[in-house]
């Protein structure tokens, strides 16, 4: 029987705080351990395996987001697990829906565990992290490494600079310029 | 926050709760933040699922409980791997390699006048950066104008220069192909002399011989002759 990710730690803090550093291995097991059961449901419900790609990527980015702003903090593995499921499996049937020629089996409709209140602010808080997705694709080659860099892989400025060839200096220097770009961007859009 | 000792956190905490706009500003920063990130997640995400579909062996349980200690094994692992390619890699190159760092020496740049108006300014000024090393810099510069200007043969030949400053050649080449398809350009003789390493350098034998055939390099004759010895061997 296949174990999901966090078996591997020994308490919740670890792998939050693994989640919140983007840790590689740990987003790559967790992804493989928890999309066949997500395909399954989708195959099994009229969709197609491009589908189940589709709502599962979703569904792993929205828990991941919401682990990020601490609205979700997950108290072991099979909590993290059934979170990220509960989620493909509403957006797929919330997509199932959209689509009236399909017709969906009932379940329970009052839950959507990634949608509490403030839902007004929640959307236009999402608006705003679209607009900031589509922004980051234009922004220059140069920038992308820079904030990718410090944001997302969490390295050091010093760290940066040695791998850009730039000073310290610089490089702070560019990633505040290269953030500033992108606010704009957003905003002018 | 996280770099903020307890005592600065509690009187951040404090003032954000009364400061409307220091609060928006926070939010802001925060979903900026997480959309920078969810880029990056999505582009992994793809990575993954190929992984997926291509069946990679499952880890198993205990495999898993001992992740932290795998990791730094797997860590260890890739560095003294890397550490042997590195080795092999840098006392044997590649002939296409060899002839390349012989024949590659970087474009030297334009005169610059720094004019005032804007955009030359930025375009001037990113070469001063070119010319003077700070190659990253030309780069950011160079490609905001020529996101504005995609066809502006002079841009695009001198981010191809750039790349290729960088030892980048697989970004250099769709740049200089630009160059090189313009037959009216003045950069194109040189367009083709530097794709053609560029290609070389790449492993792309036959395509960069067409290239480096079409450039005017005073070398271009020994190359093309080192090139055929090359075949040879």
């Amino acid at each position: 029987m296949r174990q999901n990710i966090a078996s591997g730690f020994n308490d919740q803090v670890s792998l939050v705080r693994a989640l919140k550093a983007n840790d590689d291995a740990v987003l790559k097991i967790l992804y493989r351990d928890n999309y066949p059961k997500a395909e399954r449901y989708v195959l099994e419900n009229s969709g197609t395996e491009e589908d189940a790609k589709d709502v599962f990527q979703e569904a792993f980015i929205a828990a991941w987001r919401n682990i990020q702003l601490d609205k979700f903090y997950p108290e072991n593995e099979t909590a993290l697990a059934g979170y990220i499921f509960q989620i493909a499996k509403f957006k797929w049937i919330d997509r199932l829906r959209a689509d009236k020629k399909n017709r969906v089996i009932s379940i329970d409709e009052t839950i959507r565990p990634w949608q509490k209140e403030n839902e007004e602010n929640e959307s236009n808080d999402d608006d705003f992290i679209q607009q900031v997705k589509k922004s980051f694709k234009n922004l220059g080659e140069v920038c992308r490494e820079i904030l990718s860099r410090f944001y997302f892989k969490k390295e050091s400025l010093r760290t940066i600079a040695s791998h850009t060839g730039l000073t310290e200096a610089t490089a702070r220097n560019n990633k505040y310029r290269c953030l500033q770009r992108l606010r704009e961007m957003v905003k002018t859009t | 926050m996280q770099e903020m000792s307890a005592e600065e956190q509690a009187a951040f905490e404090h003032r954000l709760a009364g400061d409307q706009v220091l609060q928006f500003k926070v939010n802001e920063m925060k979903l900026l933040i997480i959309g920078i990130n969810e880029s990056m997640l999505t582009q992994k995400l793809e990575i993954f699922h190929e992984e997926v579909k291509t069946a990679t062996p499952v880890r198993s349980i205990q495999s898993v409980k001992k992740y932290a200690y795998r990791k730094w094994l797997a860590a260890a692992s890739v560095v003294i791997l890397a550490g042997i390619t590195v080795f092999y890699f840098a006392t044997k190159p590649s002939l296409q390699e060899q002839l390349y760092q012989t024949y590659y020496s970087a474009d030297p740049g334009l005169m610059t006048t720094m004019s005032s108006a804007s955009d030359n300014y930025t375009f001037e000024k990113a070469m001063v950066d070119y010319k003077s090393g700070d190659v990253w810099n030309a780069i950011e510069s160079w490609e905001q104008l020529q996101t504005a200007n995609p066809l502006n043969d002079t841009l695009n030949y001198f981010l191809g220069s750039a790349w290729l400053k960088l030892d980048h050649q697989e970004k250099a080449i769709p740049y200089l192909q630009q160059v090189a398809n313009k037959q009216a350009s003045v950069f194109n003789a040189d367009a083709h002399w530097y794709l053609g390493l560029a290609l070389l350098q790449q492993g792309n034998r036959s395509e960069a011989v067409a290239e480096i055939k079409k450039s005017d390099h005073p070398q271009k004759g020994a190359l093309l002759k080192d090139i055929s010895n090359m075949n040879n061997k």
